[in-house]
């Protein structure tokens, strides 16, 4: 929800705060406000960006169609200037180290990186604008990249992206340190994609259980002899067919396992870490994981034919 | 210190059945599985065809889902 507030008017200005989220179907009201405003003569219109959280692809460009248009937009954080500006939260080449820095040239060069981010980190607490832009212009390409990872489309990734660095200004004040500021923006980037993830409809998922292997009383497999039909996928590996039912397989999995899958499977991460960044214990993890596997086989045992169980 | 050597040997001599050495599989494959229970596995597959064709297509699940991944070519959707 997007709330708008008339914070100053007088015969030449009128200033308007705006808390909330800024997305599509809440731009089109300040569009006709602005406009509205506007319309007076001898008016200037403010927009004042302090109270806003979020600002979605197609609402920023609304956002630059009434700036065109004469309206001002003040406060907003170097994030939200930043794509005001029209840079795209997308990777982009990292800028010129942040001055101040150089006092670190001694060390050697893992304790220097370390120095380095922990002086950045510091001045990020402070509320330093510049810091903050420093630590976009470094992060901005592993955050997309991960947030793709577990996503799958530009435009959501790029939404996270914004979601996480606005998350970073307003919360940096409570990184405490206890672990690296990547790891604490990695663990924020994870969750934020999985939020959204999760928000998103679920029609797609469907049941584990009618993929996961069954069993008898006494524990021997249900359906016998279980086939092996694992030279199918050495002749198929290749085949177009076969990754698009893996992906769509993927795709079925609960947010929090397809995650679990791919910071194993992908990102090479251990069960303690996974567990760590999901807030799950390593038990959860491995059963998850396992679950999800399980259920990725029964899945190609169906497309090639066979039983699953 | 009879009743702990009783109680290793139990632990040597575990018999798994099918369900339960699927059950351990993502360990096993990871190579994290005690090494107690590796024995009981592994005791499970030499008797048992099944249980070998389905590590066999859990493994091949495993490797196919990390070659997928690591192509670029996975495109989650909504």
């Amino acid at each position: 929800m997007l709330r708008i507030t008339k914070t100053f008017e007088d015969d030449l200005t009128i200033t308007l705060r705006l808390d909330g989220k800024i997305i599509a179907t809440t731009v089109p009201d300040l569009e006709e406000l602005c406009l509205r405003y506007r319309g007076s003569p001898n008016k200037s219109v403010s927009l004042d960006f302090s109270g806003v959280t979020f600002i979605d692809n197609d609402a920023l460009k609304t956002l630059k169609k009434i700036k065109t248009k004469g309206v001002a937009m003040v406060n907003g954080s170097p994030f939200v200037e930043t794509l005001l500006n029209g840079q795209s939260p997308t990777p982009k080449a990292a800028e010129t180290p942040l001055a101040g820095l150089e006092e670190a040239a001694d060390l050697d060069a893992r304790s220097n990186g370390k120095l380095k981010e922990r002086l950045l980190v510091d001045r990020l607490r402070a509320g330093d604008a510049e810091a903050f832009d420093a630590v976009f212009h470094q992060h901005v390409n592993q955050v997309y990249r991960q947030a793709l990872r577990l996503l799958g489309n530009e435009a959501d990734a790029e939404d996270v992206v914004q979601e996480v660095f606005l998350a970073v200004h307003n919360k940096a004040k409570t990184f405490r340190g206890q672990a690296e500021f990547s790891t604490w923006l990695y663990r924020l980037t994870v969750n934020t994609a999985l939020s959204r993830l999760r928000r998103q409809k679920r029609s797609k998922e469907v049941l584990y259980d009618d993929y996961l292997p069954k069993f008898q009383k006494d524990g021997h497999h249900l359906v016998r002899p279980v086939v092996d039909w694992s030279n199918d996928i050495d002749e198929r590996s290749a085949n177009r067919e076969l990754q698009q039912i893996l992906t769509q397989a993927l795709n079925q999995l609960k947010p929090v396992d397809k995650a679990v899958v791919v910071m194993s499977d992908l990102e090479g991460f251990s069960d303690r870490e996974i567990a760590n960044t999901l807030g799950l214990s390593v038990a959860a993890v491995k059963t998850r994981l396992h679950r999800a596997r399980l259920f990725l086989r029964g899945k190609l045992a169906v497309h090639l034919g066979y039983s699953p169980t | 210190m009879a009743r702990k050597n009783r109680t290793r040997e139990a632990r040597h001599n575990l018999a798994y059945t099918c369900k339960q050495a699927t059950s351990v599989l993502t360990e096993y494959v990871a190579g994290t599985l005690a090494p107690h229970m590796t024995r009981a596995l592994e005791n499970h597959l030499s008797a048992c065809p099944d249980c070998v064709a389905f590590l066999k297509t859990y493994k091949k699940t495993v490797e196919a889902t990390r070659t997928l991944l690591a192509s670029g070519t996975f495109s989650p959707s909504r």
